[in-house]
């Protein structure tokens, strides 16, 4: 007997190899099929309701929060003597607007998804989910016995529901409800604070403290050898950063042009404003936001603009990093995966009495008007949409809502619900002032600035190239926005005629129906200030072409 | 690659039955249901209902007609047949009966073509269009809409100088409106135009003031409106006016951003005599 061949060898173990990965892939097959007939024929001898919420938050805590919510649920419905079965479905962040998008048009939906303004346009929203509205004016029953007994649900909300995606501002009617809030804030590694401060150091209040404390945290890597940077940065939580810097410096500057009496230039005012020449990237303001980046952005991640979310939180949870600037949804994920304690703390920002940047600011932002977060929708075509609705009511009472926000360790977004203790740095700033503008002025402008915004945190001579290249590309691109943004009004001005056509022959069916009223009242309202505008720019924007 | 003669035949067949699909089949078209999905912005939908409704006789035809021409003027995709169509049923309605419902609803409508969907809108035509309505029906609810759509393209078909003149003429609308929407929604026009306009906060603080009294709804324009009135009033030396609305902001709308700025000036002016 001859040895085999070293080809016929290979050719072997290709041929077993390939069996192999046959028989995984059969294997898999057959145990994906046999769950599909075990799940059909459950179904078939099981008739419990089953509500599915679909969702995209796989931070850490979401999934509990939710279990939870639906754990307590289906046991105060079997108090009551009703069955029902809460299923929950979370799907990665990156697939959720597609796999979603077939779901609803296959007819074949969750019962509850939660959505997001690109997920749901105006369009979709009509199409596909069932408005909230009529249910929302009545009071919530599981808020019976608690301090938001008798309110009407909508009013039980912190924001009243008016964010842009629970609201739709086109179709007049209320398509979600929000579960929590975010809001941004510095997370530091308490450790490595101790070591580079002291261990009886106190928490920077100011901006010049907080510059301090990153310019010793400099001094600490280099004094140690260690490599430890003052702020983790990434293309993801740097223009978190960017824009509170920018706008903190823009302040004083929004409100000197203002011409409408509302102290709420809108983007579209200030563009034009700019191709007036009423302000300039050289104005005093600007120049000193760009200062203002230029000292900051010395203190995070080299080459943060080239990074991902996950290499700044690595950094930070490597310890290689002292500060990240990130949002309450990220607290679970960055305090319980850490081996060092994690602390948290706003971001100071120069005040009116700030001897450097003051002479433009008026300090702290409000976050009073954060907007309810995590909305969940009703798709028309999902079954049991009673029991549905009723789990929403449930988990955005009072004490669902409570439950929610312990377990989740996010904020909660029901009025009156305490906030826990381990997220009450994250509780909403409500004293402060508004923002001011950053140069994100619409699509191209922004496009533009983000290209050119690595020359800020240059060294060499930063504002000056970053000036005189901005001024080249600004003029072209607020064009471009401008004009865009008139063809969008006229679109608007137009696309109401239908639905208030409709809703004005309905009227005249139905005289007194106050709900037909109200939405007439808005359309007209909405659609004369929409004309305004459109007429207004369109001349402005006539006087300032080339 | 050639497919042989039989297959060919088949997926052609195929094809055809699948377009054949893609387009709804309504067998019972129902027009209030047509004007339900029209007022939900369901556009296509609601065309398809009348425009079945139509082909089958069924309902009102002037009504059916109408609920046609007002979708197909935001039917998507936009194109020029759609419109050339919506603007003949209007006509239609128009030169049939002029004083029925549908006819007055076609006025404003084909107003509003001649306004804003056109390709080519005619600011002039569309004027005329909806002045013609209030000369006829100044007390019908449609009519009344058509007031503030009156004022904007006076104002705006105007230079800058001549436009206080045009806010001053438009003053004689306001004895038209009986509907407290439309004359909330007249002085809401009214004070966001004169607001444009130096030497006319005088007539903006009036007309805000008069909107406010009757009741705005939408709590983010009431909040628009309360400021502008402080903030005007402020300007015009007003400064017990100022006062009172500024505090009517920081009560009424404790969520808004720009109420800690209104309780710093606030303490401001009471500092300043």
């Amino acid at each position: 007997m001859t040895e085999p061949h070293a080809g016929e060898k290979s050719a072997r173990g290709e041929r077993i190899m390939n069996a192999i990965g046959f028989g995984l892939i059969g294997v898999c097959f057959v145990i994906s099929l046999c769950q599909v007939f075990v799940t059909a024929f459950r179904s078939r001898l099981d008739d419990t309701p089953v509500v599915r919420i679909a969702h995209w938050q796989l931070e850490a805590g979401i999934r509990q929060g939710i279990d939870r919510l639906a754990e307590e649920y289906e046991k105060a419905l079997a108090e009551k003597g009703k069955k029902v079965k809460i299923e929950q479905l979370p799907i990665p962040e990156r697939i959720y607007g597609n796999w979603l998008l077939t779901k609803l048009v296959g007819g074949e939906a969750p019962e509850i998804v939660e959505i997001r303004a690109e997920i749901a346009n105006v369009d979709r929203l009509a199409r596909f989910f069932t408005p909230l509205t009529r249910y929302l004016d009545e009071p919530n029953p599981y808020n019976a016995g608690t301090p938001l007994e008798g309110k009407p649900w909508r009013d039980t909300f912190l924001d009243a529901l008016q964010g842009t995606v629970t609201y739709s501002k086109e179709l007049l009617d209320y398509y979600a409800v929000g579960f929590n809030m975010f809001t941004s804030r510095v997370y530091y590694n308490k450790e490595l604070f101790a070591e580079i401060m002291g261990p009886d150091a106190v928490l920077p209040r100011t901006f010049d403290e907080f510059v301090a404390l990153c310019e010793a945290t400099q001094a600490f890597g280099k004094r140690t050898g260690r490599t430890v940077v003052p702020i983790a940065g990434s293309k993801y939580t740097a223009p978190i950063l960017i824009q509170r810097l920018m706008t903190n410096q823009t302040q004083k500057l929004k409100i000197a042009l203002e011409t409408k009496y509302d102290l709420r230039p809108s983007e579209e005012d200030l563009a034009l404003a700019y191709l007036e020449g009423k302000w300039s990237l050289r104005d005093p303001d600007i120049q000193s936001g760009l200062s203002l980046l230029n000292g900051v952005g010395r203190h995070m991640t080299k080459g943060f603009t080239q990074l991902q979310r996950e290499d700044s939180a690595f950094a930070f949870l490597q310890g290689r990093a002292l500060m990240i600037l990130t949002g309450s949804w990220d607290v679970k994920s960055l305090t319980e995966e850490t081996t060092f304690p994690v602390g948290v703390f706003p971001l100071p920002l120069p005040t009116q009495h700030d001897a450097k940047y003051g002479a433009f600011a008026f300090g702290q932002v409000s976050e009073a008007a954060v907007g309810t977060g995590t909305p969940f929708a009703l798709p028309r075509d999902g079954k049991n949409f009673d029991v549905a609705l009723d789990f929403l009511k449930f988990a955005t009472s009072y004490h669902g809502n409570r439950i929610f926000a312990e377990e989740s360790g996010w904020i909660p977004a029901v009025a009156k619900v305490p906030v826990p203790e381990r997220v009450q740095a994250f509780k909403p700033i409500v004293e402060g002032f508004d923002s001011g503008f950053d140069l994100n002025l619409g699509p191209e402008h922004k496009i533009s600035y983000t290209q050119n915004q690595y020359l800020v945190f240059e060294e060499f001579e930063p504002l000056r190239r970053f000036t005189e290249k901005q001024e080249q590309d600004s003029r072209d691109a607020l064009l471009m926005d401008s004009k865009r943004r008139l063809k969008d009004h006229a679109r608007n001005a137009q696309r109401f005629d239908s639905p208030l056509g409709a809703l004005m022959w309905l009227r005249s069916q139905r005289p007194g129906d106050r709900e037909l009223e109200r939405k007439i009242v808005e359309i007209l309202g909405r659609q004369n200030g929409i004309e305004i505008v459109l007429y207004e720019s369109g001349e402005r924007l006539d006087a300032v072409k080339p | 690659m050639r497919f042989p003669q039989q297959m060919r035949t088949w997926l052609a067949a195929g094809c055809a039955l699948m377009m054949a699909g893609c387009g709804r089949q309504i067998e019972k078209p129902d027009p209030a249901k047509g004007w339900e999905q029209g007022s939900l912005l369901l556009v296509k939908e609601a065309w398809e209902e009348f425009d079945a409704a139509g082909e089958k006789g069924v309902g009102n035809p002037r009504e059916v007609a109408l609920g046609e021409a007002v979708m197909l003027l935001t039917l998507q995709p936009k194109v020029q047949s759609n419109l050339d169509e919506a603007e003949t049923h209007l006509r239609r309605l128009i030169e049939e009966k002029p004083d029925d419902d549908p006819g007055i609803f076609a006025a404003y409508f084909l107003a509003r073509l001649k306004q804003v969907h056109d390709f080519n809108p005619n600011l002039d035509e569309a004027l005329k269009l909806y002045e013609g309505l209030i000369d006829r029906h100044g007390g019908h609810p449609v009519a009344q809409a058509a007031v503030a759509k009156i004022i904007i393209l006076r104002y705006f078909s105007k230079p800058a100088p001549e436009r206080a003149a045009v806010l001053e003429e438009a003053e004689n609308y306001r004895r038209l409106l009986a509907n407290p929407d439309a004359l909330r929604a007249f002085h809401g026009v009214m004070g966001d135009l004169a607001l444009r306009l130096d030497g006319q906060r005088q007539r903006a603080i009036d007309h805000y003031l008069r909107a406010y009294e009757l009741q705005i709804p939408n709590s983010e324009s009431r909040a628009t409106v309360v400021l502008r009135i402080a903030r005007l009033a402020e300007a015009e030396g007003q400064i017990d006016l100022a006062r009172q609305f500024y505090q009517k902001f920081v009560a009424e709308f404790e969520r808004d951003t720009r109420n800690y700025w209104v309780r710093q000036h606030l303490k401001s002016m009471e500092k300043t005599p």
